[in-house]
């Protein structure tokens, strides 16, 4: 990675400054994420010991949480809906984003900026209209009725990302496949998207975050287990006794969602960074 | 058989710039011709409209007869090398050769052998399997070449196809290319910006600036008998010498120097008494004793360069004296000092700060128009010049 | 005009055109009939007594004390968690930049307070925060009900906010941290420039783009905060945000019109936010220009 760059590690005070402060900024990233593990492997009786790591360690609350009807649930609505609503939004981006990139017609300006103002859009001053819309058309509680807005929401994401890792491709090489005998299309079947597919993947990857993170949408326009989401879920959990919350529960499931964004991470970082900036940097 | 007949071409863009002007010139039969100037001129464009890549926006284009206008570039059996090679990075050597093949859906079999057949003829075999980033950019060179080779087109078309290469490979990869073009007989534009290259590689060449054809010609031709000013300074290195002239009846007179007119010449240079440019090449200023009779032109060395091969003599000719005619100051000819080159033998004892004196004969100069800069002779010694060598057997 | 100039513009209307509707669909209809709900007496609850009141809404929604707070409340935690991400964020950016060993592993861990679901994250800290199950009053050596009276628990909202958004702020930083040529900060250095200057004088000026489109991005999200108040406090000890009073207007209490008016207002001021920042973009872009020109 740092190929070109001095070697330069200099004094020994040095060194271990920057180790230390390497540890200390990785330790604080992670933070919440061990607690939350520590506190989901405590058995019931030492929740309220005050110590940040367990004294003995039980899978209790996981049993406890896939027992219950509602989290199981939620972890399909969530995987279902997020996995659908990025597949749909990328296409829909993947395909604007050639078209403002590679073709010249008026208005191109003003999609990119008409989806920057859809970025800056507070989700709030549209849940009213959505939940009286939503339940005139049947789409309260549905899958559908989290897809759409979703899909909506994460288009300029996506539009900005894609256009990003378009701009970066060399288009001589669609000159040249025409020359060589493809169609427009097979241009773009055989040599660009070939090319751009990491890029579409690590906004694939963005856009599934956003729709796993939403609580908004979910907690506004969900009321029963066919359709709400995780963060709704976990939000509005409540254990065996309603006067009493269920935090070894409430932890294990946050362990659990939190399992597969860690996956992601560890898998793709390199693409989630180079998505993250591409879009803000050039824009 | 492949002719292209361009007919008053023109590419002109919404907010009223002209990339390319009413290019009309034909390109025949297996042919290597260059398309050559300075950057901007508009050469890549003219490149671009040919292969259909970019539209016209006048004029008409016919290959073999067939206008090309509103064909696309799939559809006109033309095969491109870009100045960047592009190749494809995420297909093998040998799946970027059979890359137009598949979309040409020839059956896998007959697709293996042309593939192998061009990857023998370029020697990239061993190759086959690489993928793009590991290969040299003389590699990468070839897998383009074999890419335009493998579908068999009517015609090549070269955009700069050396430029990415270094000095000393370029020279190599030039006679290679060369060969190749003659053994496979192909129509082939090659586009450069470097003279060197059109002279060496072309059967003929169309000379661009600002978007308007210049000259055609063979590259003799061109040398011989420039068309005006600017093809004049662009071709031949070093480039020809301009000097400001002044004609009246029967004399010629430059800095330091007059030649006498017969009547007879007069007559042929088509030009009111005044002003004009006046061309010499290099290697027509020959040094002469100090005796001989006849018109001289007297000069300080001011710099030698000494190249082995090849001396070349910069001389100061002192002070014009007279306006410079607007011809020579659009080529950018300087005012005050007239600074000449010389070509001589390496041989020659010459030294810094030494007088010269070179012989004038009116057949070594080029005359030209002092506003338009056309050749003032220009109809009279065209026909000397063979058009193209494959023009005879056509 | 030619053929093919028309088939190009035709194709580009094609290509974009799902992906425009997708986004006016739902925001440029959703948001004109928000205006229209919040001109009217709407509530689900008694549906039929829906009226036009023209401007009443907005009228007791300017007029109640519970807007005016949960204004100045979303305007606190906006400033204090913006001012401080962007800190710890250029911090966290310049030893990304600058680490050798442990790079990747510092980005990978800061990718996991972006990714991480907000209820979460917020759910995490409030945990730590409790005075029964969580560590923090322990390791302090505290006795104090931090989500129980109002600017503990303004502190607790700021923390997660900061923690769960610095690595977003930082990576953006970080990018507009490579774009600065380091043949810059050498010239600098062999000019005289101290590392506070080379800072202040050649870094900074360099990536003022990348640090105003990382404030605006962060001000509009933290504008709109919910998730964390909502599972924090849920908006109690005077902790409410716009959005959450938007919120329990719209879908608690199920007053479509009031609610509107808020989310009318919350718009507004949204736009106001995102024209400020415009406008100081546009003046870095041109005091870019002015200098490289």
């Amino acid at each position: 990675m740092s190929a070109g760059r001095p070697k330069d590690e200099g004094t020994l005070v040095e060194r271990v400054f920057w180790r230390f402060t390497l540890v200390i900024l990785i330790g604080y990233a992670l933070l919440p994420v061990v607690w939350l593990t520590s506190l989901s492997l405590k058995p019931s009786g030492d929740l309220t010991d005050q110590r940040f790591f367990p004294r003995a360690i039980g899978l209790e609350h996981y049993a406890a949480v896939f027992r219950d009807p509602q989290f199981p649930a939620a972890l399909g609505n969530s995987l279902g809906i997020g996995l659908i609503a990025t597949l749909i939004s990328v296409a829909l981006a993947t395909l604007a984003a050639y078209a403002i990139v590679r073709l010249r017609f008026p208005g191109r300006q003003a999609v990119l900026v008409g989806a920057l103002a859809v970025a800056m859009f507070p989700p709030i001053a549209i849940i009213g209209p959505l939940f009286d819309l939503w339940r005139l058309l049947g789409l309260f509680d549905t899958w559908l009725g989290l897809i759409i807005p979703y899909i909506t929401l994460t288009l300029p994401l996506a539009i900005w990302t894609i256009s990003a890792f378009f701009r970066e491709i060399p288009w001589e090489l669609e000159q040249a496949a025409r020359v060589d005998g493809a169609t427009r299309l097979g241009a773009f079947r055989h040599v660009i998207l070939p090319l751009v597919a990491p890029g579409v993947f690590a906004s694939a990857i963005l856009v599934f975050i956003f729709a796993w993170n939403d609580f908004l949408f979910a907690a506004a326009l969900t009321s029963t287990t066919s359709s709400r989401t995780v963060p709704a879920a976990i939000a509005f959990f409540t254990g065996a006794s309603r006067f009493e919350q269920p935090t070894g529960s409430i932890a294990a499931a946050s362990v659990i969602v939190t399992i597969p964004v860690v996956v992601l991470i560890l898998l793709f970082q390199r693409r989630i960074v180079a998505g993250l900036t591409a879009g803000a940097v050039k824009g | 058989m492949a002719e292209i007949v361009l007919e008053g071409v023109t590419k002109a863009f919404g907010d009223g710039t002209v990339a390319v002007r009413d290019a009309s010139f034909t390109i025949h039969d297996g042919e290597l011709f260059i398309l050559v100037g300075p950057s901007g001129c508009g050469k890549s464009t003219l490149l671009n409209m040919i292969v259909g890549l970019e539209a016209m926006s006048g004029g008409d284009l016919r290959l073999d007869g067939r206008s090309l206008r509103g064909v696309d570039p799939k559809d006109r059996d033309m095969a491109m090398v870009f100045q960047s090679y592009a190749i494809y990075p995420h297909m093998s050597v040998r799946e970027n050769i059979a890359f137009p093949l598949k979309l040409a859906k020839l059956p896998s079999a007959e697709a293996e052998a042309r593939v192998r057949e061009v990857a023998d003829l370029l020697g990239l075999s061993a190759l086959l399997d690489r993928k793009p980033e590991t290969l040299s950019g003389g590699q990468r060179q070839r897998v383009a070449m074999g890419r335009a080779m493998v579908r068999r087109p009517k015609v090549f078309l070269l955009d700069e196809p050396l430029s990415n290469l270094d000095a000393q490979f370029r020279g190599q990869m030039r006679a290679e290319l060369a060969r190749l073009q003659r053994r496979l007989g192909t129509t082939t534009v090659y586009v450069t910006h470097d003279q060197t290259e059109a002279m060496t590689l072309g059967d003929r060449v169309a000379i661009l600036r600002g978007g308007e054809v210049q000259q055609v010609g063979t590259p003799r031709a061109l040398y011989a008998q420039p068309a005006n000013l600017f093809v004049a300074g662009f071709i031949g290195t070093p480039p020809m010498n301009l000097l400001p002239g002044v004609i009246d009846d029967d004399r010629l007179r430059l800095p330091t120097a007059e030649v006498s007119l017969s009547a007879e010449e007069r007559a042929a240079i088509q030009v009111p008494n005044g002003p004009l440019a006046v061309g010499i090449r290099p290697e027509s200023l020959v040094p002469t004793g100090v005796a001989e009779s006849g018109a001289t032109l007297n000069g300080r060395v001011d710099l030698v360069e000494w190249l082995g091969s090849d001396l070349y003599v910069h001389l100061d000719l002192g002070d014009v004296g007279t306006e410079l005619p607007p011809a020579l100051q659009k080529v950018g000819a300087k005012g005050e000092g007239v600074r000449i080159i010389a070509r001589l033998e390496p041989s020659e004892p010459v030294r810094e700060a030494q007088s010269l004196r070179f012989a004038l004969e009116l057949p070594g100069l080029h005359l030209f128009h002092p506003e338009t800069g056309l050749n003032l002779r220009g109809g009279s010694e065209l026909g000397r010049w063979p058009e193209s060598p494959s023009a005879a057997c056509a | 005009m030619s053929r093919q100039v028309l088939d190009e513009r035709r194709l580009g209307w094609l290509l974009c055109a799902p992906a425009v509707l997708a986004m006016l669909l739902v925001t440029a209809y959703p948001i004109a009939y928000a205006v229209w709900l919040s001109l009217h007496r709407y509530d689900l609850r008694f549906p039929d007594q829906q009226a036009f009141v023209g401007l009443a809404n907005y009228a007791s929604v300017l007029t109640s004390e519970v807007w005016w707070r949960s204004l100045f409340n979303t305007l606190l935690i906006t400033a204090g968690s913006v001012a401080v991400e962007l800190l710890l964020g250029f911090g966290l950016a310049l030893v990304m930049h600058r680490a050798l060993v442990g790079r990747i592993a510092l980005r990978t861990a800061s990718l996991v307070p972006y990714a991480i679901i907000t209820v979460v994250a917020a759910l995490g800290w409030r945990f730590a925060f409790d005075p029964t199950t969580g560590f923090v009053n322990a390791l302090l050596g505290l006795d104090q009900a931090w989500l129980s009276e109002r600017w503990s628990a303004f502190v607790v909202i700021i923390a997660t906010e900061i923690w769960k958004t610095t690595p977003f702020v930082a990576l953006l930083l970080l990018a507009g941290l490579t774009l600065v040529p380091p043949d810059l900060i050498r010239a600098a250095r062999v000019d005289g420039a101290s590392a506070w200057q080379r800072l202040v004088h050649i870094t900074l000026p360099l990536m003022k783009p990348a640090i105003l489109v990382a404030l605006l991005f962060r001000t509009l999200d933290a504008f709109r905060i919910f998730d964390t108040v909502y599972v924090q406090t849920r908006g109690a000890q005077d902790t409410e945000t716009v959005s959450i009073v938007a919120y329990q207007a719209l879908i608690a209490r199920l007053n479509l019109g009031l609610g509107s008016a808020v989310s009318v207002m919350i718009f507004i001021g949204t736009i106001l936010i995102a024209l400020l920042y415009v406008r100081l973009l546009g003046a870095g872009a041109l005091g870019r220009g002015g200098r490289q020109g």
